[in-house]
């Protein structure tokens, strides 16, 4: 059990939390830039940064473990590694720092190197150098590296943001079978809330160095306990509206064109802009003065500048 | 088509001056120098061709090849001292102070100064009557006096190198060491990595682009040095601390040996790019393994 008591994340906000992340969970940090998700890492790995708070690792407080020593290990956003040293040296590196204290020899480096090389599929790349790899390659060998320490605290700073759309979707799959299998606990840091649902057993919402809220994902999604939460967990983000001044938030895809059941509240959109990929499209507009966003299946036959009535299930509506 | 051929040729107008300048200042010279090196000139109206006899004169001459292994160790001591050095004081460098830019000044001072500026310098400061070093190191019980003992002379020049440009080497790495971003170091730590494992598998790859730059730089200079050495010690004591370009000036303008001068300049010059080839050559190598 790792425990976050007092954690003041960002020297701008007076916010302080306390949070518990459990063995075996992946705890998905969701947070805008500047919200303190990399000082969070930084904090746990004991590494100089702004943040301040104690750190728990089974009621023992890391302040008093060296760095060098903490059982915590990190994968970062830039694609780290060392680049004079082979993929095989690279992973086996964390294990032959440690050697001297008498840690492990030669054949179980070896053997340990090898089965993390097939797990994240970069088997055939042992003898290279980092910069013959691609992105995506690098990144595999930089969690191989972070995951050979078998360190109980697995901290990865949003890992997947420097490579594509489709390896990012791909490794984050199988990122999810690896990680599930230990017992670690893993702290995953993201700014897209699909990571949440994709990875997370839990969800730790950060703004401003502030926590808004945490739980298992779709607890987050359906019952945000603030606009902020609701609009950190929504995807491109809430449309807000005002009844009887108090202040109401629809999701996208909760819109509905109304030529479609199961609708109760209408609005009127003065469409600005529209995009779609073919499976899914995004109406943007004005809606009582505020921008709207509206997401709907499939392919729609819609123009800027056109007026469009829309609507939504009154209980989607979420009230603060 | 046609109309665009006067555009291009009136470009190689702009290039003009760039050629102007190359040719007066690097190709004309360089060839009277190739010129004068097989030629035997009594004065202006009377030389003599004479092939390669100054160059197979200069290189059978016991002064030149003197000379030239004083450089070869010259040049081979101060690299060794200074490239570790640099990085030693790159290394203690604050990155992120207000005392940062100071530092750097600071650091950058014997930089600016005049090369025979630095010679005098050091000439006064180690003499062993007046000088501050040298009367210290008296002081102290050490006979010390760097005009008469030629090791006393040798250790003054290779310090006064030291001194004047250890900081370009600590400059350029500390200009690489800014380039690695923190997370390098952060990784290496959570790694349990030490002191020396940072330095070496975290900084060195990272500086080896600015260290080979320093090493080039380094290594022609210190091949070039005349300035200095000609205030400091004039050669001396003896032909101790005769360095090629001064042996070079002796013959060229002491004894006015204008063929024999020439061929030893073409001589030197290749020397110089032969050993910068070398080293280049085997880092980028190494590089493609």
């Amino acid at each position: 059990m790792l425990e976050l008591v007092g954690a003041h994340l960002q020297t701008e906000s007076q916010a302080e939390f306390d949070h518990q992340f459990a063995p075996g969970q992946i705890t998905v940090v969701l947070g805008a830039n500047q919200s303190g998700k990399t000082n969070l890492c930084r904090l746990v790995a004991g590494q100089n940064s702004r943040a301040r708070g104690q750190v728990l690792l089974d009621g023992i407080d890391l302040k008093t473990v060296d760095p060098r020593k903490r059982p915590v290990s990190m994968v970062y956003q830039a694609f780290v590694n060392y680049p004079n040293l082979t993929v095989a040296q690279n992973i086996a590196s964390p294990l032959l720092a440690r050697r001297g204290q008498g840690m492990m020899d030669k054949k179980t480096v070896a053997a340990r190197v090898d089965e993390l090389a097939h797990k994240l599929q970069i088997h055939s790349l042992l003898s290279r150098l980092p910069h013959e790899l691609s992105g995506g390659q690098q990144q595999r060998l930089a969690i191989a590296r972070a995951l050979a320490k078998q360190a109980p605290v697995l901290l990865l700073d949003e890992p997947l943001v420097n490579l594509d759309f489709k390896l990012r979707e791909a490794l984050e799959i199988e990122l999810r079978e690896l990680l599930r299998e230990t017992n670690t606990i893993v702290i995953y840091t993201s700014s897209d809330p699909r990571d949440a649902f994709t990875l997370g057993d839990e969800v730790l919402l950060l703004a401003a160095g502030e926590k808004l809220q945490a739980g298992a994902p779709l607890d987050v999604y359906l019952r945000p306990q603030s606009l902020a939460a609701m609009q950190l967990m929504a995807d491109p983000g809430v449309n807000k509206f005002e009844r009887d001044s108090r202040i109401c938030a629809l999701r996208p895809e909760h819109l509905r064109t109304v030529t479609d059941t199961g609708i109760d509240m209408t609005f009127d959109m003065q469409v600005s802009a529209f995009e779609t990929n073919g499976s899914e499209s995004f109406v943007h507009g004005e809606v009582e003065g505020a921008q709207w966003v509206m997401r709907c299946d499939g392919m729609l036959r819609i123009s800027p500048g056109q007026h469009l009535k829309i609507g939504a299930s009154a209980s989607d509506v979420v009230q603060f | 088509m046609s109309s665009f051929r006067p555009q291009n040729n009136r470009a190689w107008l702009g290039v003009l001056p760039v050629v102007l300048i190359v040719a007066f200042s690097a190709v004309i010279p360089l060839m009277t120098v190739v010129n004068y090196s097989v030629q035997d000139i009594l004065d202006f109206n009377t030389r003599f061709f004479v092939g390669l006899q100054w160059y197979e004169q200069t290189l059978n001459d016991p002064r030149f090849i003197e000379a030239f292994l004083r450089q070869v160790a010259f040049s081979l001591t101060i690299l060794t001292i200074q490239i570790p050095l640099g990085i030693w004081v790159a290394k203690g460098i604050p990155q992120n102070s207000r005392m940062t830019p100071l530092i750097l000044v600071v650091l950058a001072m014997p930089l600016l100064i005049p090369w025979n500026v630095v010679g005098t310098i050091w000439q006064i400061f180690a003499r062993p009557d007046i000088g501050l070093l040298g009367v210290t190191i008296n002081a102290l019980g050490i006979t010390y006096n760097y005009t008469s003992d030629p090791l006393h002379a040798w250790i003054t020049l290779v310090m006064m190198d030291v001194w004047h440009w250890t900081s370009l080497v600590a400059l350029l790495a500390f200009a690489g060491l800014t380039s690695i971003p923190q997370p390098f170091y952060q990784a290496a730590e959570l790694d349990g990595a030490n002191r020396w494992q940072m330095f070496r598998y975290v900084e060195l790859p990272r500086l080896r682009g600015v260290l080979i730059i320093a090493v080039l730089l380094r290594l022609m200079d210190s091949f070039m040095i005349y300035t200095e050495p000609f205030v400091l010690t004039g050669g001396g004591p003896g032909n101790a601390t005769t360095l090629l370009s001064q042996h070079l000036a002796t013959m060229a303008v002491g004894q006015f040996d204008l063929g024999p001068a020439a061929a030893f300049s073409v001589i030197y010059f290749l020397f110089i790019l032969l050993f910068c080839w070398l080293f280049y050559s085997s880092v980028v190598a190494r590089n493609e393994d």
